[in-house]
């Protein structure tokens, strides 16, 4: 009786193997739950003087509540710039909060004026005094729960002023005050072309600029602008890098000087892997947060907020601006974009070897994220369920579950070792033993009639079989010579 | 700059009183016109009626013309002199009417007022009694001086347009008429700047409407005008009764050491004069129940009421600029385009020639309520959005 036979692969070594471009899981402390609603009421609260506010809806009752309340308590002068709360896409709960604080605000003593072309949001604290303060949401106001983001802009009142200013005079459709509604008295002698220090501004008046209302475009010059001189370090957050062509060959360009630290913080989006492989070939570094949607740029001691519109299709061209930090301005708002960097879900890394992979991780391929998968692990035993049943009973060493199994990539681990059973093939019931010619017989000394071949030989038609015995390596050895000899199968009794 | 007459008001009493009486009274006449036409053409050359005049226009013979002359001295109209018979002022009075004189003695009805503005002038009215049925209800009482008047002194009734008349001489005995019947009359004096004179007074109220037509007519709406008969004293003047006015007022600025010279308005403090004041630079003074004209020992006008007026006011010693502010933020109003600040500047300028106006950015920073003016800015919500939205403020580049 000779038993199946229990076999073990050398081990085999992945350490090089590249998996190709991975999102690495990076074990980021625990993001803060942002202040968000919070911070901007506490900011409303401080008001002494004025509040100037930007805002196309107002439908969370919490702000609404704190703005009248400031108004009620500090006879502050309150400029709201929102809209008329009718646009199609509105639906009727948000409709009714719009208009109800609209008729709140209004009896409080603010004076409102509509527009749907201010696409910038944000919020200006007694604007001109020594404790002016602002706060910028470029996605719109956090709601009590929302992690929208909100960004203290102590140092930009000043521009924002001017920039509220300049869509209050020229923007403005309808305005709404105590003593009632009637239409915004606009002022085409304000200046719209007037620089602002520490401002960028896109600004259309018309749908389609004329001679007359030639349409201001700032912003991305002054991206280019900062991104052009920058040694040091270039921080990009950008939700969609690969629509940006120039953004793409700067950050390239930057990533090829000697010592330059450039950074971008991105989203997972199948249209931007080739973008974002090639940047992290280049030497960008590229991480993943899936709640960018604002764009930033901090490039040596200059930084760039941009609050600009959705880009929806029905938005009206408007005005829309970049805040422009410089020097004291932008280690506050490096710090910010740090903190978000060192929150950030995961980094893009290149071409990457299994050796190298420490942390849980998924492909970045061209379709949306999978799970994580978990790092691998240093080796691992594999057993394959199939048994194979070996071609004869002699060949028991080339196995192809090895050759299959050794490629397997989903292993996870950096050293595999297979181990599976082989069955030795049987003697089929059919066959019949052949036997020795009388001659043959009588050349060995053996009885004329019915003497067996050593080994014993069986035969069905044409093929024959010779029978195993034993399973000594050496018998075996033997035994496989002999079958190659004679073109024979080796079988193990039946039973 | 023009400053307010005072208008003074009060009312007078007229009582009637009946007495026989030889009064002559203005009638219609044939000749008495013409002879006083011809009387004052004389007069124009420096020469006066004679008997031989009156007859180039009168065909008389001799003796009657100088007859006729005589009855105008006796009527009063004419006076004799040296070179002829000149005009009296009654004379002149009748003339002006186109009309003769005639002497009746019958019972009268005269009008008699005791205001002591119109002594000299007591005598509004005189009729005829011709109906003597409530004669009976009265009683004689003495005359005394009720109806004691100058020898020359002739009345001009305020109730019958054109009538005049002068009484002769009277009973001394009358009977005055039921106070029931007395009579309130509204005098008025007017008090102008740089009046001199007597006063000029005049008389309203409703009279009694009595029969008659056209000329005749006697009574309804009254509306006469007369000059005091006593001159008005040295004290007197507009300049002693305006202050006098304005302290009864109750506004302090003109109590504050006003002035000697009012033509040019009363230094007013910024913070006490109204909007209204502070626009068109005149302080209204509404209408004052009561104030005594009075200084003692020289004189005492009496109670009057005192319609309202407006004083001229200037700003106040080192408040022009303050003022200033103050009207540019008027003038500017709700308009903000860019010029709107330099043509408000303009217009106050007009009336400050010192004032400096104001670029809009300034403007707009005094309503923050922390200059001089305080909250108290025109149009301050206005400028106040100016300022927040920087409308005005232009960076230097």
């Amino acid at each position: 009786m000779i038993p199946p036979v229990l076999k073990t692969s050398e081990p085999f070594h992945y350490h090089d193997r590249v998996l190709g471009d991975l999102w690495s899981r990076l074990d980021a402390p625990a993001v803060e739950t942002p202040r968000g609603l919070a911070d901007v009421l506490e900011a409303v609260a401080q008001a002494r003087h004025t509040l100037h506010v930007a805002l196309p809806l107002l439908t969370i009752p919490a702000f609404t509540d704190a703005l009248a309340t400031a108004l009620a308590q500090h006879r502050l002068r309150a400029y709201i710039l929102t809209s008329d709360g009718l646009a199609t896409g509105l639906s009727p709960a948000d409709k009714q909060a719009h208009a109800e604080a609209l008729a709140k605000l209004s009896a409080a003593g603010a004076t409102l004026q509509s527009t749907s072309r201010l696409h910038a949001r944000f919020l200006i604290v007694d604007a001109g005094e020594p404790t002016a303060t602002a706060r910028v949401f470029p996605l719109g106001l956090p709601g009590p729960t929302g992690t929208e983001p909100v960004f203290a802009v102590p140092t930009q009142a000043r521009p924002l002023q001017e920039a509220f200013a300049l869509a209050w005079w020229r923007l403005s459709v309808d305005r709404l005050t105590k003593q009632g509604g009637g239409k915004a008295t606009l002022q085409p002698g304000f200046p719209a072309d007037r620089p602002i220090d520490g401002l960028a501004l896109d600004l259309r008046l018309a749908d389609k600029p004329t001679a007359e209302a030639p349409a201001r475009t700032e912003i991305a010059a002054r991206l280019k602008a900062i991104l052009e001189p920058a040694q040091q370090r270039v921080w990009v957050t950008h939700p969609t890098p690969e629509t940006q062509t120039f953004l793409i060959e700067a950050l390239l360009a930057k990533a090829a000087l000697p010592g330059a630290d450039v950074r971008l913080l991105t989203t997972h989006r199948p249209a931007a892997m080739e973008t974002l492989r090639k940047l992290a070939l280049g030497g960008v570094q590229v991480r993943h947060r899936a709640d960018v949607r604002v764009v930033t740029c901090v490039a040596d001691d200059q930084g760039l907020l941009l609050v600009t519109g959705t880009g929806a299709k029905d938005e009206k061209p408007g005005l829309e601006l970049a805040l422009h930090f410089t020097a004291a301005g932008t280690a506050a708002f490096a710090a910010t974009y740090e903190t978000a960097w060192n929150t950030a879900e995961a980094a893009l890394r290149p071409q990457l070897k299994m050796g190298e992979i420490k942390s849980p991780y998924q492909l970045a391929g061209t379709g949306p994220l999978g799970p994580w998968l978990p790092p691998p692990v240093e080796s691992k035993l594999v057993t394959l369920e199939t048994p194979w049943t070996a071609p004869s009973a002699t060949d028991l060493a080339g196995s192809p579950p090895h050759k299959d199994a050794k490629d397997d990539p989903t292993c996870g681990a950096l050293t595999l070792i297979y181990r599976w059973t082989v069955v030795p093939p049987k003697l089929p019931a059919d066959a019949k033993e052949e036997f020795m010619t009388a001659e043959e017989a009588a050349k060995l000394g053996l009885p004329a009639a019915r003497a067996p071949f050593d080994p014993r030989r069986f035969s069905r038609g044409k093929e024959l079989f010779l029978l195993a015995e034993r399973n000594d390596p050496i018998y075996l050895g033997w035994l496989r010579q002999v079958a190659a000899d004679l073109k024979a199968r080796v079988v193990v009794p039946r039973g | 700059m023009s400053l307010p007459s005072l208008i003074l008001r009060r009312p007078i009493t007229v009582r009637f009183v009946d007495a026989m009486a030889v009064v002559r009274v203005t009638a219609e006449s044939a000749e008495w016109p013409a002879l006083l036409r011809l009387a004052a053409d004389q007069e124009r050359q420096s020469a006066g009626l004679t008997a031989e005049l009156v007859r180039t226009v009168l065909p008389l013979p001799t003796p009657a013309a100088r007859a006729l002359l005589t009855q105008g001295v006796d009527l009063g109209l004419l006076s004799a002199g040296d070179v002829g018979h000149r005009l009296t002022a009654l004379g002149r009075a009748c003339l002006r009417q186109d009309l003769g004189l005639e002497s009746k003695r019958s019972l009268w009805r005269f009008a008699v007022t005791d205001e002591p503005l119109l002594a000299g002038r007591q005598l509004l009215h005189v009729e005829e009694r011709r109906d003597l049925g409530d004669l009976e209800d009265s009683r004689l009482t003495d005359a005394e001086e009720t109806l004691a008047t100058e020898p020359d002194a002739f009345f001009s009734s305020v109730a019958q347009r054109g009538l005049l008349f002068a009484v002769t001489r009277t009973s001394t005995q009358l009977r005055p008429v039921p106070r029931k019947q007395d009579l309130t009359l509204m005098m008025e004096v007017e008090v102008r700047p740089g009046q001199e004179g007597p006063f000029n007074l005049r008389l309203t109220g409703q009279w009694p409407t009595g029969k008659g037509a056209g000329r005749d007519r006697v009574g309804g709406a009254i509306d006469a005008r007369l000059t005091c008969a006593l001159p008005r004293r040295a004290d007197q003047s507009y300049a002693d009764l305006l202050p006098m006015a304005a302290a009864a007022s109750g506004q302090d600025f003109l109590a504050a050491g006003g002035p000697a010279d009012l033509s040019t308005g009363y230094p007013a403090k910024f913070a006490e004069v109204p909007t209204e004041g502070r626009l068109n630079f005149r302080l209204r003074v509404p209408k004052i129940p009561q104030v005594h004209f009075k200084v003692p020992g020289q004189f005492d006008l009496g109670l009057f009421e005192v319609e309202a007026f407006e004083v001229p006011i200037v700003p106040a010693p080192g408040e022009a600029d303050l003022w200033g502010l103050w009207l540019q933020c008027h003038a500017l109003g709700a308009d903000r385009s860019p010029e709107a600040p330099a043509r408000a500047g303009e217009a106050v300028r007009k009336r400050l020639p010192s004032y400096q106006p104001r670029s809009g950015a300034e403007l707009a920073r005094t309503a923050l309520g922390r200059g001089p003016l305080g909250r108290d800015v025109p149009h301050r919500a206005a400028l106040l959005e100016a300022h927040d939205l920087l409308l005005w403020e232009h960076p230097t580049r």
